[in-house]
């Protein structure tokens, strides 16, 4: 089992493959996927969707698989995970990559409630005015899913996204002082967590996270500082756990009652840990 | 035939509206004193800055990996702490154990 690692999507990925061949597969696809699904790249295909005034746009293979795995993302979460939100991404400040991301004094604007569809007949995109996309957590997930899929490597993560084909696989989560808050067995499936307390940033007198609630359009006000999922695969288990942290208090109940969720745990903002008894915990 | 003529009445209704007046005036006084004067009130406290909210129960229950009862230094209780440290990924994954 080769061991390896590489800077993608403004997150550090990592690959365990049988070859040292793996990692640089891996490195490849994700530049693959970045370099058509960045909003921070002025020439990527999601760049050229979120600037065109049109509102029907012709997707790439690529692109509509992303899209399409964005739409059942917004129905598995009933709305709570919407790619949509992107222009109340940018407008609260996230607007370049996040290490550029300051200070701002106020949201720039009003934002309106996303408004896409997918249209499988002639593979075409349909937005309304004023709605903006942003992939990042579901391009990511995605990523992982099809490089372990496409039998790239054996298990890969990228910031807090991991899937695995490996029964093996057990991973740590933790908190946000980076202290152990549970050892879990993913095993073949993938495991995600979102937290609002690493980007974060101020507008105003109030410390936003990235964290975009469509009902709002603003940045999320929850209990919970990080939800983890484990799912069948990362972009469920992404996508569960962003719903998690948006629900706050009844995310987990929704969790344990969610079929395509095997289990959930989350950081409590006095620093408690929750879990669904689904957590297959390791010792 | 009245006792008292016109004038007489007249000079009875007004001592008695100047004896009103100085009463009123005496009471005023007399009020004065315990009058509650219009304050603001305190904040009011939301038991959820002091009592932390807990998630919903599941319904196959829930497991407790680690309870705190009081919030630690830098977290508040009811929105997420602009003081929270950044802290490494919350799922850095570890070696992978078996199989292979």
């Amino acid at each position: 089992m080769t061991r390896g690692s590489f800077e993608a999507m403004g997150t550090t990925v990592e690959t365990w493959s049988e070859t040292a061949d793996g990692t640089a597969a891996v490195a490849r696809w994700f530049e693959e996927v970045e370099s058509r699904c960045s909003r921070f790249r002025p020439d990527s295909e999601l760049s050229a969707i979120n600037h065109t005034s049109s509102t029907d746009i012709s997707l790439s293979g690529l692109m509509w698989e992303v899209l399409s795995a964005a739409d059942e993302a917004r129905t598995l979460t009933e709305g709570l995970v919407d790619i949509g939100v992107g222009s109340a991404v940018a407008g609260w400040g996230y607007d370049r990559t996040f290490g550029e991301v300051t200070d701002i004094a106020s949201p720039g604007g009003h934002f309106s409630a996303p408004g896409w569809t997918l249209c499988p007949k002639d593979r075409t995109l349909r937005r309304s005015p004023g709605t903006s996309l942003d992939l990042g957590g579901i391009a990511k997930g995605w990523a992982c899913d099809r490089a372990v899929e496409k039998g790239l490597a054996g298990t890969v993560s990228a910031g807090g996204d991991l899937r695995s084909a490996d029964p093996g696989t057990v991973t740590t989560v933790l908190d946000n002082r980076g202290a152990t808050a549970a050892r879990v067995h993913v095993g073949v499936g993938a495991l995600a967590t979102s937290s609002i307390t690493r980007r974060r940033w101020r507008v105003g007198d109030r410390e936003v996270s990235h964290l975009v609630d469509p009902r709002t359009m603003a940045p999320v006000e929850t209990p919970v500082l990080s939800a983890t999922v484990a799912a069948r695969t990362a972009v469920e288990a992404e996508i569960g756990a962003k719903a998690v942290l948006i629900k706050g208090v009844d995310g987990l109940a929704w969790a344990d009652r969610t079929e395509w969720i095997r289990s959930a745990l989350v950081l409590w903002h006095d620093g408690s840990v929750f879990a669904t008894t689904g957590l297959e915990l390791v010792a | 035939m009245s006792r008292f003529g016109d004038a007489r009445w007249q000079r009875v209704a007004a001592w008695s509206g100047a004896a009103l007046a100085w009463g009123s005036t005496i009471t005023a006084v007399v009020l004065e004193p315990v009058r509650v004067a219009p304050t603001t009130p305190p904040p009011q406290v939301e038991e959820a800055t002091t009592q932390a909210p807990l998630p919903a129960q599941p319904e196959s229950g829930l497991l407790v990996l680690r309870y705190r009862s009081e919030a630690p230094e830098g977290i508040q209780t009811v929105a997420p702490s602009p003081a929270a440290p950044a802290a490494p990924a919350p799922a850095a994954p570890q070696p992978i154990s078996s199989g292979s």
